[in-house]
């Protein structure tokens, strides 16, 4: 037979713990208001602004990007020089289907000391001959050029020798 | 987003759920044991998984993704699948399921609740609309992985085989890919905020699982609060946004370990077939997907232990091995390319007992507690609330998940975190809270569904203690325990 002195109280005290569950849920699920902001956030931000304007609020850098892919024609093989990990992984995304690369030996490029220790000057010819279009130089504010016979004068210029401090 | 590609956009979605319909009459002997929310809900991912290994076998075969093959393979596996079944499209979409009655009307809280989920779902659908891809991962991981499906094959790409691309990590499954990759098939051109569409469209979708699920186990006003906590919860509504895969694979392995979780409370064949074929997307959708398929076979056999008669363990045993094969081998074209390329190993090179980093153990300890207490993340925006808080304390307090099946749900989120934690310890990143939180936020989403399930129960248990008479409190408290988790009355109360 049960006891009904200590059931009661044993029930009293469940209902106690209880009111205080459900009252932190009612707190939590008032809290909504905190994670709609992000989304009005958003909203606010890019409303009525067209999709290039979108972009450069939502994160300049990319805007930048996208405009400087759009420079080069569709097929453009691009050389780049003086990479620096970011600028470089990000051009990757955002010049394809254009083909990027820093490397003529598919060397390795993934910690900051690697992109250090970039040395891969191309030669005008390995540039003819793998059918590279443009080099792109990152040293000094960066320089574009077309791949044509006698870039390799340009490409051997002393100021371009050395790696960017 | 020019509203003239919404058509499209919208066409890409609808076959996506075709797919997922096409798998589910396949594999469901009577598709109407769902509610129609579920069912409904279910083709998504199932549509996800359904058609990105295909795509992969199709580019790894040189064939470049096409709208109309696509579409017409969805049309006759759709036709073909409902003939099998005799349930007519019409019905399958629209009629109620076998246990839906009447609808019950809503009160005042409950509507309240419902606004809450539609102005976030609503809000977060439109703000992806407009902001296209940005974040750092999506960019450079997952977007360069989509432009390369879209403008090349797995064939005749070079993409895994350039050293110098190590930064994007070529080993990373590739159904999410694919799926941009589609909508921007469908829309004719590269779109990288057209493609964005399949962002909300993953929240949206996880919501009406997780409610559809919940509503299974608890009452209504239960799992709609539940639910709002889900649909509101900030940093899942900031990541709902970014083109990164850990949302979709939160969608995919929760669906799963929803349909698993049926399995374990029911013993239900088919909900099992589902789970396993969930759980080849998962396996497709980010590397950590294997540590789930690990975890969820781990909850399985722990409920096959606890839960059913000794004399059918082996049975279930056996299905539970059949669950783990389907999914390996759903994903196994996948996992057998993944190994021919070359990881270039950076943070999470040097794995083994002899790198692990016993002393990091406390400082990872105290990154795990911040990330979870923290109110603000270091960019100032909102992370959880008190999510954890309130689950502690609805597990400490409340006891009858504390039996099978729901411990399983607990197992599964252990084994995932402690797999994650070990993982980090093999690494060599750095443990602080400045290096790893963004990286921990995004973890944690995936490890959440369980923790849905077992907060809801805890709430319930509370919601019925309050809803009843004192007395009758013991009585449902020993009826709980003896229907191993979920008493009769609940389950009647919760239809």
């Amino acid at each position: 037979m049960t006891q009904p002195g200590p059931q009661r109280s044993a029930t009293q005290g469940q209902q106690v713990i209880a009111y205080i569950v459900l009252l932190a849920v009612l707190v939590q699920v008032s809290f909504f208001f905190f994670g709609l902001l992000d989304p009005i956030n958003r909203i606010t931000s890019l409303w009525g602004k067209a999709l290039e304007e979108r972009r450069a609020v939502v994160w300049q850098p990319g805007s930048a990007f996208k405009a400087a892919a759009d420079r080069f024609p569709e097929n453009a093989r691009i050389y780049m020089m003086y990479p620096q990990p970011l600028v470089h992984w990000n051009c990757v995304y955002y010049f394809y289907p254009r083909l990027v690369t820093v490397t003529m030996t598919n060397g390795v490029y993934r910690t900051n000391e690697e992109y250090n220790d970039w040395n891969e000057r191309p030669t005008e010819d390995w540039l003819i001959a793998n059918g590279f279009t443009h080099v792109l130089n990152f040293k000094n504010g960066g320089r574009i050029w077309q791949v044509r016979p006698g870039i390799g004068q340009i490409l051997n210029q002393p100021e371009e020798t050395h790696a960017p401090q | 987003m020019p509203l003239s590609d919404l058509p499209l956009e919208l066409f890409a979605i609808a076959v996506i759920f075709a797919a997922g319909a096409a798998v589910f009459c396949a594999m469901m002997p009577d598709p109407l044991r769902y509610g129609r929310m579920e069912r409904l809900a279910y083709c998504y991912p199932l549509g996800l998984t359904a058609l990105g290994m295909p795509m992969f076998l199709f580019s790894y075969c040189g064939f470049h993704l096409n709208t109309i093959a696509v579409t017409l393979a969805v049309a006759l596996a759709l036709i073909a699948a409902t003939m099998v079944r005799k349930v007519s499209l019409r019905k399958f979409f629209t009629a109620l399921g076998e246990s839906e009655t009447a609808r019950l009307s809503l009160n005042e809280f409950e509507w309240f609740l419902v606004v809450i989920i539609l102005l976030c779902l609503g809000t977060r659908t439109l703000a992806s609309m407009l902001a296209p891809l940005n974040d750092w991962d999506g960019v450079c991981i997952w977007g360069i992985k989509a432009k390369v499906l879209y403008f090349n094959t797995v064939k005749t790409t070079d993409y895994f085989s350039r050293p110098e691309l190590a930064f994007s990590h070529p080993n990373y499954p590739l159904l999410w890919p694919f799926m941009y990759a589609w909508v921007c098939t469908v829309l004719g051109k590269w779109d990288d905020l057209g493609m964005l569409i399949l962002n909300p469209v993953n929240l949206i979708v996880f919501t009406m699982l997780l409610y559809a699920t919940l509503r299974k186990y608890v009452v209504r006003p239960v799992a709609l609060s539940v639910t709002v906590i889900m649909a509101s919860l900030p940093a899942l509504l900031h990541y709902a946004e970014c083109g990164q895969a850990d949302v979709p694979l939160m969608l995919i392995s929760g669906a799963s370990l929803f349909c698993l979780f049926e399995w374990m409370s029911e013993r239900r064949k088919d909900s099992l077939w589902l789970a396993a074929f969930l759980m080849g997307g998962a396996l497709f959708t980010k590397q950590e997907g294997k540590i789930l398929l690990i975890a969820q076979f781990c909850a399985g056999a722990l409920s096959v232990w606890l839960g059913g008669p000794v004399a059918h363990r082996k049975k279930y045993f056996g299905q539970l091995v059949f669950y783990g094969a389907v999914a390996v081998i759903w994903a196994l074209p996948w996992l057998l390319f993944e190994c021919g390329i070359t990881n270039y190993a950076w943070d999470f090179g040097g794995t083994g007992v002899s790198t692990f980093r016993w002393g990091e153990i406390p400082t990872l300890c105290k990154t795990i507690i911040a990330n979870g207490l923290y109110f603000y993340n270091q960019v100032h925006l909102a992370k959880w609330d008190y999510l954890f808080p309130i689950l502690l304390l609805g597990l400490l307090t409340q006891k009858t998940w504390r039996h099978h099946p729901w411990t399983g749900l607990l197992l599964v989120f252990i084994l995932h975190a402690g797999a994650i934690g070990a993982l980090f310890l093999v690494s060599r990143v750095e443990l602080t809270m400045q290096a790893m939180e963004i990286a921990f936020e995004r973890y944690t989403l995936v490890m959440l569904s369980p923790l849905w399930l077992l907060l809801a129960k805890c709430v319930n248990d509370a919601w019925l203690v309050w809803k009843k008479p004192a007395s009758s409190v013991a009585d449902e408290s020993a009826l709980t325990r003896a229907a191993g988790g979920h008493s009769g009355s609940q389950r009647a109360s919760a239809r």
